[in-house]
């Protein structure tokens, strides 16, 4: 198991989870699963935090949510985009574009004297 | 990207598809799973949600070769604050569980409501039946409701409202319904001695003449002692109340003005404090303007004085004081009235002179203690409980009958929730579409009730006599509204419960042609009762209103004793100064006043009265009689004595045997008077009154003498005994004195060929022309005075017919319902009957007789409860008893009537069913 490099940036958890989700519906292991396979396993994620979120966002109309069987057999509750989630995403997307084109502005920079 | 990986566990491809692009099918979804709907299941859903989360992370380590507990061990590990997490989740579940129920009550009850309105546009005379039966019940409640809350529950207008209580004298042995005020000495002994009153206070109302400048006003006054405004908890809007002192004899003359006067007359001027105005011509400054809505229990008042009394003079047996007291708190009625009974007890010991122990008894002298809300709203809140009683079984009617219309409408219906139930639709949702469509219904009801209670209670402002507490503050407010909405949603809730409670869907109706017969027996009886009760409380209301149309109807066929069409009738009070010493001067003022107006156009005749026939009453003074010594403890008649002014009599039309007195020989103080024939009977049985002498104050010669006896009038009701009374000329007779010049008299003016009311104009101007500071008031015809008396009769009686009528209409439209429902359901069996040979008039017969049937089994419980209740009204009736059984019987027969005329088309319609035709539907 390859040690975990980069602690989860604060509000972006909610950004992974509505990308992760715009794929299809998934349960919450899926959901983790699939942000772990496509960092390769670069975040460092509390499990756990995960379910408020998915909760908290299905109160805000973003997911809708449904019982239903998973590949094992199990009754496992599976979580989807709504059309409201699907505008979030966009907007938090453009919102990290703009955030991270500003880091990189400064980070490229050169010395100002 | 794109894509799962393939070792994934998480298989949801498997049902994505059916889900993902139809978010609509969503809410279908979760109810085949029953999912997160129930609140219980709440904690077992996200206990199940993590579980599967670390039971999938516990498989996964352990497929690459960890042992099970130590794959337990690091998923939890992993996992973090297991219980913290949980509970989170389970917190922010609960809100969303109660966002959406909420959220699918409203989108369900829309999509019910949209649905009934569909189908109510597709059957609109079934909308309209119901709708306005509903709102002719909701709007008669509603208006009865405000008119209740205003006039008898709204409470007093004081601060403890219920501290507050009337205190009075009952005199049984006087007259059986005879109360008189306190005494003075009584009210300072009461007010000194008792242990359960924070205070006493004594007041007066009449009304004065009132001069500002050079303009005289009629207004409503009120002396009082300064306690009264203390037990009311007065405020002053400007200036300051009465005080103690104030009433101190010779203390200076102060004046307080009630809100809406100062507002009227002064412009709320905050300059009126210390201006003189004249009161009865006396000056009298003012010092203080009443807080806005203040006034004395029984009227508004504009002006009031403090009340002069000498708590040193000696007693006098003389009882005018209207007196009210506030209890100490925690004291109740009853405490106060023991309290106030043993100081009555003492007062002949107390006052020997004025209370004599045969007073006492003969006089039954008592005192009663009553709350002051009883003692202003009493009489009109009874007459105001039997009218809710009236609009409450209208409203039930209404209610039967909608019920009745809505179970054949639901018969109608049975195979669409036959086939509805076995679709799956539940208990539940049928009673949600059934309370959708009656709440709309009734929502529409109470929007028509409210229109109909606002436009009656406009009606009832303008119909309803001023006297009534509070009349004027009738309006429809919101607690009215609220009111409406209750009982639409009330009786909204009943009806729509009605068809889904208490019945199991019959599948055979589903059957081709099922027969429905043994299905719906249950219901035909709950439907009859329903008609049968709705008939018998009809019936109660019709002969309520047959009761009281009768006293009215002999309330008109009652002689008046006098002629009243063509008259016209107005009130003039003179003011003390200079008239109130001088029977003279008075007697001058009238004779001119009435020569000029007998000298306009149009009027034939014209007298004046110190009290007319049928307007409120004046007591009596005691009069003695020549010849007729008092015995030991004898207490002289007490009657009605009124100086009348020449031509009184004849303008009214009274006849008088032998003759009334003129202008000369009032003049000449010739000592002639004019006795009512009640009085002559009771005086002098069996011999002439004609030459009899009488007097009012003391019993030595001389006497007046009788020079004419009046023929009969009545004294304040037409329904009262005829009025004894001693008619005096308007000067004194040397040495017979009277009691006061008679300042305020009504005039009476009889008209030919011109319009009674059209005069005012000309006799007012007369009477500014002669004395512009004479105030002029109350102008009535005398019919008018003659149909004021029959108020109380002829407004109950309008309410009940009206209930009457609604009451009657709606249960002709119930029988017609249910023996058209009865028809059409039977047509199978008619057909079969008719087959084997049975006569079209035959059929129509039983149908009409089933009806006549009914409507006479609901008709003669109702004349049971009208026996039983009709009592209440027995105050209100005149030459009638209350359990008249000729009315009782043609009230009976009307309804008997009704039903077979209710019954007539259906049983038309039986009489053309075609058996064939019948027989082959079947």
């Amino acid at each position: 198991m390859p040690a975990p490099e980069l602690d989860l940036i604060r509000g972006t958890f909610d950004l992974l989870i509505l990308k992760t989700l715009s794929w299809g519906p998934m349960h919450g292991l899926g959901v983790l699963r699939w942000i772990e396979r496509t960092t390769r396993d670069q975040l460092q994620i509390e499990e756990g935090a995960l379910y408020p979120a998915l909760h908290r966002m299905e109160q805000r109309g973003w997911l809708d949510a449904e019982w239903g069987v998973a590949d094992s057999g199990r009754r496992a509750k599976f979580y989807q985009l709504s059309s409201l989630g699907r505008e979030r995403l966009a907007a938090e997307v453009s919102r990290w574009a703009a955030y991270t084109q500003a880091v990189q502005l400064v980070l490229r920079a050169k010395g100002a004297v | 990207m794109g894509g799962v990986h393939p070792s994934s566990p998480v298989g949801f491809e498997s049902k994505g598809g059916r889900v993902k692009k139809e978010p609509d099918r969503w809410g279908t979804l979760r109810r085949v799973f029953r999912l997160p709907l129930g609140r219980k299941s709440v904690p077992q859903d996200v206990d199940a949600e993590l579980h599967f989360h670390l039971e999938g992370r516990i498989e996964e380590l352990m497929a690459r070769g960890m042992s099970r507990r130590g794959a337990e061990a690091e998923a939890r590990r992993r996992f973090g604050d297991l219980s913290g997490i949980r509970a989170t989740v389970e917190a922010i579940d609960h809100r969303i569980h109660r966002k959406r129920s909420i959220g699918e009550w409203g989108f369900s009850f829309r999509r019910e409501a949209r649905q009934a309105l569909r189908s109510l546009w597709a059957h609109p005379g079934f909308a309209m039946v119901v709708v306005t039966t509903l709102a002719l019940g909701i709007g008669a409640s509603t208006t009865i409701y405000t008119l209740l809350n205003t006039v008898v529950l709204h409470p007093l207008p004081y601060p403890e409202a219920n501290r507050l209580v009337h205190v009075e004298h009952p005199v049984p042995g006087v007259k059986a319904d005879a109360v008189w005020g306190l005494s003075v000495a009584g009210y300072f002994y009461f007010r000194g001695n008792n242990r359960t009153f924070e205070d006493l206070g004594a007041y007066q109302v009449s009304p004065w003449s009132v001069a500002v400048g050079s303009t005289a006003r009629r207004v409503r006054g009120g002396v009082l002692d300064a306690s009264v405004l203390q037990i009311l908890r007065a405020k002053a809007a400007v200036g300051r109340l009465f005080i103690s002192g104030d009433n101190r004899p010779g203390a200076p003359s102060i004046a307080l003005l009630g809100h809406d006067y100062w507002v009227d007359q002064f412009g709320a001027d905050p300059k009126v404090i210390g201006r003189i105005i004249r009161i009865e011509s006396s000056p009298v400054q003012v010092v203080g303007i009443l807080a806005d809505g203040f006034g004395l229990p029984d009227q508004p008042v504009d002006v009031l004085v403090p009340l002069t009394l000498n708590p040193n003079a000696p007693a006098v047996n003389a009882h005018w004081l209207n007196t009210v007291g506030r209890l100490k708190p925690g004291t109740s009625l009853a405490e106060a009235r023991s309290d106030l009974a043993r100081l009555t007890s003492r007062l002949p010991q107390m006052f020997p002179r004025a209370y004599s122990d045969a007073f006492m008894r003969e006089s039954r002298f008592s005192v009663s203690v009553v709350s002051l809300r009883e003692h202003v709203v009493g009489d009109v809140a009874q007459r105001l409980w039997i009218l809710s009683a009236a609009v409450l079984l209208v409203l039930l009617i209404a209610c039967a009958n909608v019920a009745n219309i809505f179970l054949v409408r639901q018969e109608h219906q049975h195979r669409e929730i036959a086939l509805r139930t076995a679709l799956g639709a539940e208990r539940a949702h049928l009673l949600e579409h059934y309370l959708s469509e009656s709440l709309l219904l009734c929502g529409m009801a109470a929007a028509g009730g409210v229109g109909l209670a606002y436009t009656a209670l406009q009606l009832l402002v303008a119909v309803l006599p001023a006297a009534i507490p509070r009349i004027s503050e009738l309006h429809l407010g919101w607690s009215s509204v609220a009111f409406a909405a209750l009982l639409a949603l009330t009786t909204g809730t009943i009806l729509g419960a009605i068809p889904a409670l208490g019945r199991t869907v019959d599948m055979g109706a589903l059957r081709e042609g099922a027969r429905r017969l043994t299905a719906s027996r249950r219901g035909r009886a709950v439907r009859t009762v329903l008609l049968v009760g709705q008939v018998a409380f009809a019936l109660v209301l019709v002969s309520g209103a047959g009761l009281m149309f009768e006293s009215f109807r002999n309330l008109r066929k009652v002689q008046p004793g006098f002629d009243p069409h063509g008259v016209l009738t107005f009130e003039v009070a003179l003011p003390a100064e200079p008239y109130s010493e001088s029977f003279a001067k008075v007697s001058l003022f009238y004779q001119e006043f009435l020569s000029r107006i007998r000298a306009l156009a149009g009027v034939k005749n014209v007298g004046a009265t110190e009290w007319l026939p049928l307007s409120a009453g004046t007591g009596c003074s005691s009069v003695f009689v020549e010849g007729h010594p008092l015995q030991r403890g004898e207490e002289p008649p007490c009657v009605g004595t009124y100086q009348i002014a020449p031509g009184y009599l004849e303008t009214m039309g009274i006849p008088v045997e032998g003759s009334a007195f003129s202008w000369t020989e009032s003049d000449q103080r010739a000592g002639g008077v004019v006795v009512t024939r009640a009085l002559a009977r009771r005086l002098w049985p069996n011999q002439s009154a004609i030459g009899q002498g009488i007097k009012g104050n003391g019993d030595s010669p001389p006497y007046y003498r009788v020079i004419g006896v009046a023929s009969d009038v009545p004294t304040t009701g037409l329904d009262q005994p005829p009025l004894e009374a001693v008619f005096f000329p308007m000067q004194p007779m040397v040495g017979a004195p009277l009691w006061m010049p008679p300042r305020d008299m009504t005039v009476v003016v009889r008209t030919a060929g011109v319009v009674p009311t059209l005069l005012i104009g000309s006799i007012r101007r007369l009477l500014t022309e002669l004395a512009p500071e004479v105030p002029l008031g109350s102008t009535r015809t005398l019919e008018q005075v003659v149909a004021d008396s029959m108020i109380r009769t002829s407004l109950l009686m309008s309410i009940l017919a009206v209930a009457g009528v609604l009451a009657l209409t709606l249960s002709i439209v119930g029988t017609y319902g249910l023996i058209s429902f009865i028809v059409a359901q039977r047509t199978s069996e008619i057909g079969v009957r008719m087959a084997l040979g049975a006569e079209a008039r035959q059929i129509g017969r039983a149908v009409v007789g089933r009806s006549v049937l009914l409507t006479a089994v609901g008709g003669l419980i109702g004349v049971g409860a009208s026996l039983a209740t009709s009592r209440a009204l027995r105050s209100f009736l005149f030459g009638v008893s209350p359990t008249d059984l000729r009315i009782l019987a043609s009230v009976l027969t009307l309804f008997v009537v009704a039903g077979a005329i209710a019954s007539f088309l259906p049983a038309r319609r039986a009489t053309r069913i075609d058996p064939t035709e019948a027989l082959r539907a079947e």
